[in-house]
């Protein structure tokens, strides 16, 4: 008994110490706290200037450690990979890069929202808040350092990128540009033999308007199919290929999201009159798409439990379905080159061709949809830019953090393609959080197939670069949208849209019926304030320009 | 005297209603058992089985190859749930014990302290601030376990289990001479084995469970636990299936995502060890615990 | 009178107050060994539980980083966080749902466990009774997303074993009403075994000596149960009754997790489904917003702690030993 009683008091005592450890450093928070409540951009300053110093200590040999947190499963072999990384990180600028991946990102919110302490961070418009998060003054401004520090990693890319990661004309964090491009074309991708087998010519719907296609593929290439085919499923509604739910997708119906493009994200607008918001659950467009949708789930091209089974991924990996949205381009026409369908790892099992429909568009969110951040409170601001810039510049840095070490993580087999060893290093391709995978002597940066297939994939590559160029910037590039006012109305039409647009969107309710109910619930949860809001603040931002 | 009943009608259904319950809730887990050791091909053409038609082992060893720490997590979650499924009982146990005695002044008012935690909590925000700002837990072993050390609802509970200690055995201790403290761990404590076993079992599956602790606090590759490696997973799953149309890195994971196999196998790895508790507790829950036992 | 006594008193008061003071003395020795034994606990609520209380406070303020929980300006009007969820057209629907299930599950939850307890105890075979109990405690250990697999094995339509092994081909996941009937039956299949494990404790805490006594009296089993059993389980029962009480208002009593795993999400079963957290935990997910989600879980607070202060101090009067506090 006088054994438990010791241990039980050694336990309190142990709580105790860790009590009384922390009390200096809750004072330095508040005070540090207290002292933020000035506008953000005037904090970021001053905290850079600050850093400035610091950094100025470190450099006298000492190393700056660098908190990196991203979204991703844990790594297998870390340790030895960032030894290594390690090593050259130190050499080149004298810091120590630690990455820490987060299963779940909300984590990452949390550390943001409680001042907590890290260096950097993936973020985008979809993952991390990226706009939200810039605006509460969470991240560094680094519109001043870029050019400076990171003259490569500014300099590559499109300067229209950068156009839209500012907030406030401003620049809070660095994007990481990837070889597959920025720029969107969109696309409809088909079995090719299949459509060869019912005789169906892909090729004729390029260029073609949505709807056009969608009845055209219907009568020509669906019926046809599913006829010959019972056991095949011939459109992913519900997630995939559901052009309501895809931020992307809305550029089938020459439209774009406004500011936020999360599913609930109420507001549109159209290309072809690009300074007037529309509730796009309201246009003519949702109520034609769904109709052609109730007549594909009533004749079985869509199954009957679409609306209810999300992961789509059993079916996709066993190369069920028979046509889907392409968002990757150039397509077949332009560019033949041997694909599969989505998820489906044997090209042989499921041939594919994708044709493209829409115009080569450069959407105000192509900045924001990977890039990192510097936390506007981390002493080493400056070293951060640093690493960004080594990370984006050194080529073999860049790989082993990504793919490992080659012979060890990946390797070539004999017909020259990559191999990944089995329980090797892996970042579970999340490459595209760490840095930009472009770089403009080649593509160095990537582990290619040394074959055929390639030298075409890097010759595509180079088409897309070309593209990105050249891409039309989208008329709202730069606007940023600042939904407090709307806090409420957005909470309640999220979950209105989560509820009713699945069944709505995959056929399995009469849209005649049920679009009216959905209009007027959207209406009593707050749409048309939040539509109003958007054209407030933009029309405010046109005014601005 | 119970012995001289014979079998009869009554105790044969007995048995029938609890072999049907029993299979209610074996066949399920066994099914998931089945589906993670069918072959991928098999699932996808022939459906869900119990007894699978094509077996595989390739779904677990998918699972033991992508991530090289399993290994070591389960150490971390078998350690994480022992010590604070220890520390919780106990000072359960101490706390409700004294809430239980005539001799303490105003349990009306500590009891409402231990209640109000049930139902009022600080929110995340808080929690994490005081975690990882005030406490400075984060990336410690500890933080897996101590914010969870004193159960309030299990000490609500715990009080109604030992009001059924006769008080005369207690009178009878402090006659002997032994202090209120001794009286405790030498009387009191042994006497409620049954009702520790019980709330130890449901503690026990609760730290076995967490993920969540471990996602907020640990970056630390040695001290993910199990659940988080194995819920890791599945988040990603869902993580890249909701933004595939993003960038071309999710397009590239989305034709890497686990089957179904794996999935099931996950579950299966994840109840784990914890499956052999009950075996192990399942003496303290025999009736007829009497106080003859502890006299022994 | 009273100044009359008050003086009583005073002239007293010497001797008496040295009595009172050795009494009061003895009082407090006597419950030093007590507030030992409470001590650890008292320092892991205070710091876990009590600590980051004001963060409450959350519901009331619109909160930035910068300045922290305290520091951040309070919203105005005031109850402006709470208007999200009165605000909504779901608001009765998921206040009915959450009540309809918790109450289903506090009327048949105890009832399937105490008699699954008591005919447990009736079992001789001791093999067997072990067998039983560790069969019913098996869902205890899974996780909604298992059950989710699970149910899902169960339900799909086409792979299905309903489907595939019984020819059932109902759209489960597309039929609101269903889900009326499945949302119980899991919840129960999943928390019974560990209810009535919980009630086998309690039975195996019952003197035996009171069963002696009723088996040389010639009592029946079933009077035994009747007088002696049920009795006796009375204050487990009341204080688990209690517990689910304070979580009325909260989907599946604080275990709401269920209705979105188990239902895979599916927007067609919401009218049926949808319980308050679940309604907050989509409306909110993507916004990261504190204050609101904090307001729909202080107002399921406040109106489960009124509703459990009240019965319990009502049981009180009638039963002091079946209390809570």
């Amino acid at each position: 008994m006088k054994r438990k009683v010791i241990s039980l008091l050694l336990t309190g005592v142990m709580t105790m110490s860790l009590l009384a450890g922390c009390g200096g450093s809750t004072e330095t928070t508040t005070s540090e706290s207290s002292a933020g409540t000035e506008a953000a951009e005037s904090t970021a300053a001053a905290e850079s200037t600050e850093s400035a110093e610091t950094t100025d200590s470190a450099d006298n040999g000492d190393v700056v450690e660098i908190d990196f947190y991203m979204s991703s499963t844990p790594f297998n072999d870390q340790e030895r990979v960032m030894e290594k990384a390690n090593a050259i990180i130190e050499e080149e600028i004298g810091a120590h890069l630690n990455i820490f991946p987060l299963a779940d990102y909300t984590t990452m919110q949390l550390m943001i929202d409680t001042g907590d302490e890290w260096d950097m961070c993936f973020t985008s418009n979809w993952l991390g808040d990226y706009y939200g998060n810039a605006q509460k003054g969470a991240f560094a401004d680094l519109t001043e350092l870029l050019p400076e520090l990171a003259p490569e990693t500014y300099n590559r890319i499109p300067a229209s990128l950068w156009e839209g990661m500012k907030v406030d004309g401003k620049i809070y964090g660095m994007v990481n540009y990837q070889i597959f491009g920025s720029s969107k074309r969109l696309g409809l991708r088909f079995r090719e033999d299949i459509a060869e087998e019912v005789g169906f010519d892909w090729q004729s719907v390029k260029g073609m308007d949505i709807f056009d296609a969608l009845n055209k593929i219907e009568t020509e290439y669906l019926a046809p199919a599913m006829e010959a085919h019972p056991d095949m499923i011939g459109w992913e509604a519900q997630a995939g290929s559901n052009l309501f739910t895809q931020a992307q997708a809305a550029q089938f119906f020459n439209s774009e999201y406004v500011g936020d493009s999360v599913v609930g994200s109420i507001g549109w607008i159209n290309y072809d009159d690009p300074t007037t918001v529309f509730n796009q659950y309201a246009s003519e467009d949702f109520m034609e798409y769904c109709k052609i949708m109730r007549r594909w789930y009533e004749n079985g091209y869509i199954p009957a439990d679409a609306a209810t089974v999300t992961d789509t991924s059993p079916d996709r990996q066993a190369g069920r379905y028979l046509f889907e949205v392409a968002l990757g381009w150039p397509d077949d026409i332009d560019f033949p080159l041997d694909k599969a369908m989505s998820m489906v790892t044997d090209i042989n099992a499921a041939p594919a061709v994708e044709v493209s429909l829409t115009d080569l568009v450069m959407p105000a969110a192509a900045g924001p949809t990977a890039a990192v951040a510097v936390n506007s409170n981390s002493a080493n601001i400056e070293k951060c830019v640093e690493l960004m810039e080594l990370l984006n510049t050194n080529d073999e840095l860049y790989k082993l953090i990504c793919y490992g070490e080659e012979g060890v993580d990946y390797s070539y087999d004999e017909e020259g393609n990559v191999v990944y060893t089995d329980g090797g290093y892996f970042i579970n391709y999340n490459d595209y959080q760490i840095a930009q995978s472009y770089d403009d002597e080649g593509f160095d940066r990537v582990p290619m197939a040394q074959n055929d297939r390639g030298k075409q994939s890097e010759e595509m590559y180079a088409v897309i670069y070309e593209g990105d160029q050249t891409a039309e910037a989208s008329p709202l590039s730069g606007f940023v949208f600042d939904p407090s006012n709307v806090q409420t109305e957005i909470a309640n039409v999220t979950a209105v849209v989560n509820e009713m647009l699945l069944p709505i969107t995959t056929g399995s309710v009469d849209p005649e019926e049920t679009i009216p109910e959905f209009l007027d619930r959207l209406e009593t949860a707050g749409a048309s304030k939040i539509v109003e809001e958007k054209q407030a603040q933009l029309d405010a931002w046109l005014a601005s320009k | 005297m119970g012995r001289k009943h014979k079998i009869g009608v009554f105790d044969v259904s007995v048995h029938i209603v609890f072999i049907l319950l029993s299979l209610a809730c074996i066949l399920p887990l066994l099914l998931v058992l089945g589906i993670s050791l069918t072959a991928e091909s098999s699932l996808i053409s022939e459906g869900y089985h119990l007894i699978p038609r094509e077996f595989s082992t390739a779904a677990y060893s998918y699972v033991f190859t992508s991530s090289s720490t399993i290994i070591r997590a389960y150490g971390v979650t078998v350690f994480v749930t022992v010590v604070g499924t220890f520390l919780q009982l106990l000072f359960t146990a101490m706390m409700a014990y004294a809430l239980t005695r005539p001799e303490v002044k105003g349990r009306y008012f500590l009891s409402l302290i231990v209640y109000i935690p049930c139902l009022f909590n600080g929110g995340m925000v808080a929690s994490y601030i005081l975690m990882s700002q005030t406490l400075h837990l984060r990336n410690t072993i500890w933080v897996l376990f101590v914010g969870s050390m004193i159960s309030p609802a299990n000490v609500l509970i715990m009080r109604k289990f030992l009001r059924s200690i006769p008080e005369s055995l207690i009178e009878s201790a402090r006659i002997d001479g032994s202090g209120e403290i001794r009286t405790f761990f030498k009387i009191v404590l042994p006497l409620s084995k049954p009702s520790l076993a019980s709330l130890g079992l449901f503690t026990a599956i609760a730290f076995w469970n967490d993920w969540m602790t471990c996602n907020l606090y640990i970056t630390d590759t040695k001290l993910f636990n199990l659940q988080y490696l194995l819920q890791s997973m599945m988040k990603n799953i869902q993580n890249v299936l909701a933004n595939a149309d993003r960038t071309q890195g999710m397009q590239n994971a989305l034709a890497h995502l686990p089957t179904e196999g794996v999935r099931m196998a996950t579950c299966i790895l994840a109840i784990g060890p914890i499956i052999l508790l009950y075996p192990m507790l399942q003496k303290y829950f025999n009736k007829g615990l009497t106080i003859g036992a502890v006299k022994e | 009178m009273s100044k009359a006594s008050k003086s009583n008193k005073t002239v007293l008061s010497a001797e008496e107050k040295q009595r009172k003071k050795r009494r009061t003395a003895i009082v407090i020795k006597r419950q030093i060994p007590f507030y030992i034994l409470m001590l650890p606990g008292l320092i892991c609520l205070a710091i876990f539980c009590y600590m980051p209380l004001p963060g409450i406070l959350v519901a009331f303020k619109n909160y930035n980083w910068r300045e922290g929980i305290l520091g951040s300006p309070w919203v105005d009007p005031i109850f402006k966080n709470f208007e999200f969820f009165f605000e909504s057209d779901v608001a009765f629907r998921t206040t009915f749902n959450t009540l309809f299930y918790n109450i289903i599950q506090m009327v048949l939850g105890p009832a399937l466990a105490i008699t699954v307890a008591i005919l447990l105890n009736e079992i001789r075979g001791k093999v067997s009774a072990s067998v039983y109990k560790g069969a019913i405690l098996l869902p205890t250990f899974l996780s909604w997303v298992i059950v989710q697999y699970i149910m899902y094995a169960l339900l799909n339509p086409g792979r299905g074993i309903f489907s595939s092994v019984f020819g059932i081909d109902a759209n489960f996941y597309m039929e609101p009403s269903y889900w009326r009937v499945i949302m119980p039956l899991v919840y129960l299949w999943k928390g019974f075994g560990y209810s009535s494990v919980l009630y086998v404790a309690a039975i195996s805490g019952i003197n035996t000596d009171y069963y002696e006594a009723a088996d040389l009296d010639g009592a029946s089993r079933w009077q035994k149960i009747k007088y002696i059993t049920l009795p006796m389980l009375k204050p487990t029962f009341m204080i688990l009754m209690l517990m689910s009480l304070g979580n009325i208002f909260r989907g599946g009593a604080g275990d709401w997790q269920g209705f979105v795993t188990a239902t895979n999400d599916s927007g067609m079963l919401y009218p049926a489904t949808d319980v308050i957290d679940s309604y907050v935990y989509r409306a909110l997910r993507t916004l990261n917003d504190y204050g609101m989600s904090a307001a729909a879980s202080l107002y399921q607070s406040i109106i489960g702690f009124v509703l459990v202060l009240v019965t319990d101090r009502v049981i009180h009067r009638i039963d002091p030993d079946s209390s809570m506090l």
